[in-house]
């Protein structure tokens, strides 16, 4: 009886340890000409569907895909990066801020200068100074980020109003919410949330409208957040929170229940980066549109400036299989490949695409993200990731109540100055 | 020896009142994976039409067979590595009251201590090192020297609270010390054995990291990593990921259950037996 | 069948008067191998070599990271997040332990009697254990929402007064994510405590809640000492565990609202892994481990008194 236990565990070990013994699998890295490997976002079709055709268009070469699930993929890229033993083709992220970003990484030289690759000159200064580093381009995105203002056209109708193309009209909408006991903006304070896209949006009108060289000069020393139009900006937002305009007990409200909120139509907007459509729109009951418009912070429409920035792209890794993961980087860049990745998702592409039309929700900015009149997010030029993270903390403070944006502000401007 | 008394039952309705509490988020889990993508409902609302979609998406789409063999393999293999390591460990430690025995119980002990962010990266490094990335075998010899120090203290523990008079008339008779380790004391810690091989099954099935990061750029996944691959970068399908833990979560719960069971027979079964 | 007399010698220390059995000393060291080689290449090389960190400047990315000497360990002093995090770390792991412990053991109790539903109940209160943190740390967040089932259930039933922001409210949230460590884990430490019921012969259980009066005393005087292994290894599992808490946390707040429920393991994975100071982070989980290492030898000693 005593030893008849220990037997089926013994038994299942032996065969266990046979099959372990049969199972090998290659790390990333290296490889041979033919073989290209790519560690990109998990679930992530569009990309699937590029590289089925790059398969196609290049006979012989075989495309190993494994795909990350966020957050971990900042990690786990990192550590492969530095341990050597990374994909030819990793995620990188634009600009500053965590671990796998252009800047950051080029501290090391772990990615290939792309600089003289065909598709560098569709991309404008603003562009690729997030692209890399002291001149060279570490990553590209085929795809924008944008952070317009999205509201549901229904709730929007119920209260017999359009979308606000000012910022005394912001606050109508949301006393006229109020009145009909719904909530003019979800905003899910939570961690992982949405409560630090307003202020980006506020900050582009407000900071980066009036001085388009905010950022240079940020870096240059010459102006500060707290000597900034950064504390009108602290200022609206809180006086969106005291009005109302926001979730109750904003704080404990998560990502997918501020997101539910604007699907339903408890709350007539949202104000988050425009990949959370689909997400917004899978919430929602059937026959449920959705609009955007950019996010006022004046009372002069034509000031309103719109948040656009780079999405996460592709980088090559300096110790793989670099000739051909640059042949598919330009593929993925190509005409051809953008088309896919327009067809297969809802991207807005960063170069021209001709023939391209946005998704539906998306068409009441489109016009402007193509304009002058967009600015870059701020985080993506903000010289460390520590920034980042105060920020965040800071506005959740304030939403919170327990600072002034004084503090906030010098808080971020300490942080900045590492 | 216990009757059914009133008393007994009273005792029964509040422990499933407790029971009820516990389960009420696992409801919720439960509630989510058989809604249909786009169910209006609220979260706690069952569902409009009960659906069986989004097991069967997430076993296709995600792999999920393949992933469970895995799995499987792992925990197995890491389980009875870690019980015949560390109850072999165990067993001087417990036993022998040399200065060593006590200085090596407390090495082992000081492992718990230790942040497992330290240890990342050169742990990793170390893997690749080895030759040991992308193959299971990396994944499970970091599971067992993890497990080291927790395993060994919980049979230590119950080792020494066992009478040695029966290893003494083991000895006595002539066995190896092995044989009186293998057919004396190993039988007789069984609920303890049970108790290490449950948590730690526990702990490797559902470890994310480990898998994720030694088996990355392998075709091999664990099932963790298969269902976390529903996790995009601007969202989760969460009906998908909860039919995928689901699915994930019934062999640990039966492997739980029939542990139990063995667990249960106890110190004094082994005694008797 | 163990007796009373049998298990006077539990305990789960070295005692000094126990007599060295005859030849063990000699013949059976080498059991001791196989875990020691594995223990000493996954846990005591890496986190030797990942300590070494602490005392450089290493952004986590830059090939060649300079020595500063103790520079990272005086900056610990002067974070204020840091000083958070150890209050929050403390707190947590005290009131964790308790809780976990006091639940634990009479939910053991419970399921070990004659309760028709014990196999079940068994099973449904540490399928928690078994649920992974991701999840875990989605559903409380729904659960917890200012909308959600903790406080809509608490208007329902009366006690309205009591709904709380709970991950929203700075001063509440580190309640909350306790609140869910101890849903979590009491299978966890219920299933120890079982293991160590085994050991006791039904007679004296029930001779030891046979009427209320009188029956925590006999429980403190007959059934804790010879429980007393499995309350040395829960009680010590979950200081160290509560100690090291950070998935439940991350997955619910990451520390937020405005870095009110960090913990020292928090601290250490966002500045090594996310802001790009590995050395700093390198330099927190250094002290965290003297901060266990020195709490666990207090708890040592003082069971070390309890059980002899």
């Amino acid at each position: 009886m005593k030893s008849a236990a220990v037997l089926p565990i013994a038994a299942l070990s032996v065969i266990a340890v046979g099959l372990v013994g049969c199972s090998t699998g290659g790390a990333g890295g290296g490889g041979d000409d033919s073989t290209l490997t790519i560690s990109g976002w998990s679930g992530d079709e569009t990309m699937e569907a590029i590289i089925a055709a790059f398969e196609k268009d290049n006979p012989g070469v075989n495309v190993e895909f494994t795909g990350l699930p966020w957050p971990n993929i900042l990690t786990q890229i990192n550590t492969e990066l530095v341990s050597g033993t990374a994909s030819d083709v990793v995620v990188v992220f634009p600009g500053n801020g965590n671990p796998i970003t252009a800047q950051t990484l080029a501290k090391g030289d772990y990615l290939v200068d792309l600089s003289s690759q065909p598709w560098v000159s569709e991309f404008n200064d603003a562009n690729k100074a997030v692209m890399g580093a002291d001149g060279e381009i570490l990553m590209v995105a085929n795809n924008f980020t944008i952070i317009p203002a999205t509201y549901n056209t229904q709730a929007l109708e119920e209260l017999g109003v359009s979308a606000p193309q000012t910022w005394s009209e912001v606050l109508d909408l949301c006393t006229a919410a109020k009145d009909k006991g719904k909530v003019a903006y979800a905003l899910g304070g939570l961690a992982g949330g949405t409560f630090h896209y307003l202020p980006y949006a506020l900050t582009a009108t407000l900071v980066d409208g009036p001085n388009p060289d905010f950022a240079t000069e940020q870096a240059a020393g010459d102006v500060t957040f707290s000597d900034s139009e950064w504390s009108t900006a602290f200022e609206q937002y809180t006086e969106m929170l005291d009005a109302g305009c926001f979730t109750t007990d904003t704080l404990g409200t998560s990502l997918e229940i501020a997101q539910e909120q604007v699907a339903k139509g408890d709350a007539v907007g949202i104000v988050t980066v425009s990949n959370h459509i689909s997400d917004i729109e899978g919430y929602a009951p059937e026959g449920t549109t959705f609009e955007t418009a950019a996010f006022p912070a004046t009372d002069d429409p034509s000031e309103t400036i719109l948040p656009v920035g780079l999405g996460a792209g592709y980088g090559v890794n300096a110790k793989g299989n670099v000739e051909l993961a640059k042949k598919f980087i330009d593929f993925y860049m190509s005409e051809e490949g953008l088309n896919i990745a327009l067809d297969a998702g809802s991207i807005f592409p960063t170069v021209p695409v001709e023939g391209f039309e946005p998704i539906p929700a998306l068409a009441g900015v489109a016009e402007q993200v193509q304009s002058d009149r967009t600015a870059a997010f701020p985080d993506q030029t903000w010289p460390n990731s520590n920034v980042n993270q105060v920020y965040m903390d800071q506005v959740q403070k304030l939403l919170g109540g327990q600072t002034s944006i004084a503090d906030a502000l010098a808080a971020m401007d300490s942080a900045y100055a590492e | 020896m216990y009757r059914y008394t009133w008393r007994t039952g009273v005792l029964e309705v509040v422990m499933i009142l407790v029971a009820l509490i516990f389960l009420f988020p696992i409801y919720v889990l439960f509630n989510l994976a058989f809604k249909a993508t786009g169910d209006q409902s609220s979260t706690l609302a069952p569902p409009e039409r009960f659906t069986f979609d989004n097991f069967a998406q997430a076993w296709s789409q995600g792999g999920l067979g393949n992933a469970l063999i895995n799995s499987a393999i792992v925990t197995v293999v890491t389980i009875a590595m870690i019980v015949i390591f560390s109850a072999a460990a165990a067993y001087p430690l417990s036993r022998v009251g040399a200065r060593w025995s006590k200085i090596t119980y407390f090495a082992f002990l000081a492992g718990l201590l230790l942040p497992v962010q330290l240890a990342l990266l050169p742990l990793y490094q170390i893997i690749r090192d080895l030759g040991l990335l992308g193959t299971l075998w990396g994944v499970i010899l970091v599971g067992v020297g993890g497990a080291m120090p927790f395993s060994i203290f919980l049979y230590a523990g119950f080792m020494r609270a066992l009478p040695a008079e029966y290893e003494e008339a083991a000895a006595l008779d002539g066995a190896s010390a092995f044989r009186t380790f293998w057919s004396v004391v190993f039988p007789l810690v069984r609920p303890i054995t049970g108790t290490v091989a449950i948590l730690n099954a526990v702990w490797t099935w559902n470890d994310f990291l480990t898998p994720l990061l030694y088996l990355s750029g392998s075709q091999q996944k664990t099932i963790t990593v298969a269902v976390y691959g529903f996790v995009g970068q601007y969202g989760a399908q969460w009906n998908l990921i909860f039919a995928g833990i689901i699915i994930s979560i019934l062999p640990i719960l039966v492997a739980y259950f029939l542990l139990q069971k063995y667990i249960v027979q106890g110190f004094a079964g082994g005694l008797k037996g | 069948m163990g007796t009373p007399a049998l298990r006077e010698s539990a305990t789960l220390f070295p005692k000094k008067r126990r007599r060295p059995h005859r030849g063990y000393a000699s013949s059976v060291w080498w059991f001791v191998l196989p875990a020691a080689v594995l223990y000493v290449f996954a846990v005591v090389v890496p986190s030797a070599q990942g300590s070494f960190f602490a005392f450089t400047d290493w952004d986590g990315v830059s090939p060649n990271p300079s020595p500063v000497g103790f520079e990272q360990f005086t900056k610990i002093l002067s974070d204020p997040n840091a000083v958070i995090a150890i209050r929050n770390t403390l707190l947590v792991a005290i009131v964790v332990m308790v809780v976990q412990n006091i639940l634990g053991l009479l939910i053991a109790l419970g399921v070990n009697s004659r309760i028709k539903s014990r196999n079940v109940l068994r099973v449904l209160i540490f399928a928690p254990v078994v649920i992974t943190s991701i999840a875990v740390g989605f559903l409380w967040k729904n659960l917890l929402a200012p909308d959600g089932a903790v406080n809509q259930g608490l208007e329902a039933i009366g006690l309205g007064a009591l709904r709380q922001n709970w991950l929203g409210d700075p001063d509440v949230a580190i309640w909350a994510i306790m609140i869910v460590m101890i849903w979590q884990f009491v299978g966890y430490s219920m299933v120890i405590f079982l293991a160590g019921l085994q050991g006791i012969p039904d007679e004296v259980l029930e001779a030891a809640s046979i009427d209320g009066a009188g029956s925590i005393r006999r429980f403190w005087d007959i059934v804790r000492p010879m429980l007393a292994p499995a309350i040395t290894i829960n009680l010590m599992l979950s200081l160290i565990s509560g100690l090291k808490v950070f998935d439940q946390v991350w997955v619910m707040t990451q520390g937020g609202p405005g870095g009110a429920t960090n913990t020292i393991s928090t601290l250490i994975y966002s500045n090594a892994f996310q802001l790009g100071r590995f050395g700093y982070g390198a330099a927190l989980a250094v002290v965290l481990t003297i901060f266990v290492a020195i709490a666990s030898a207090i708890q040592y000693r003082l069971l070390a008194r309890q059980e002899s």
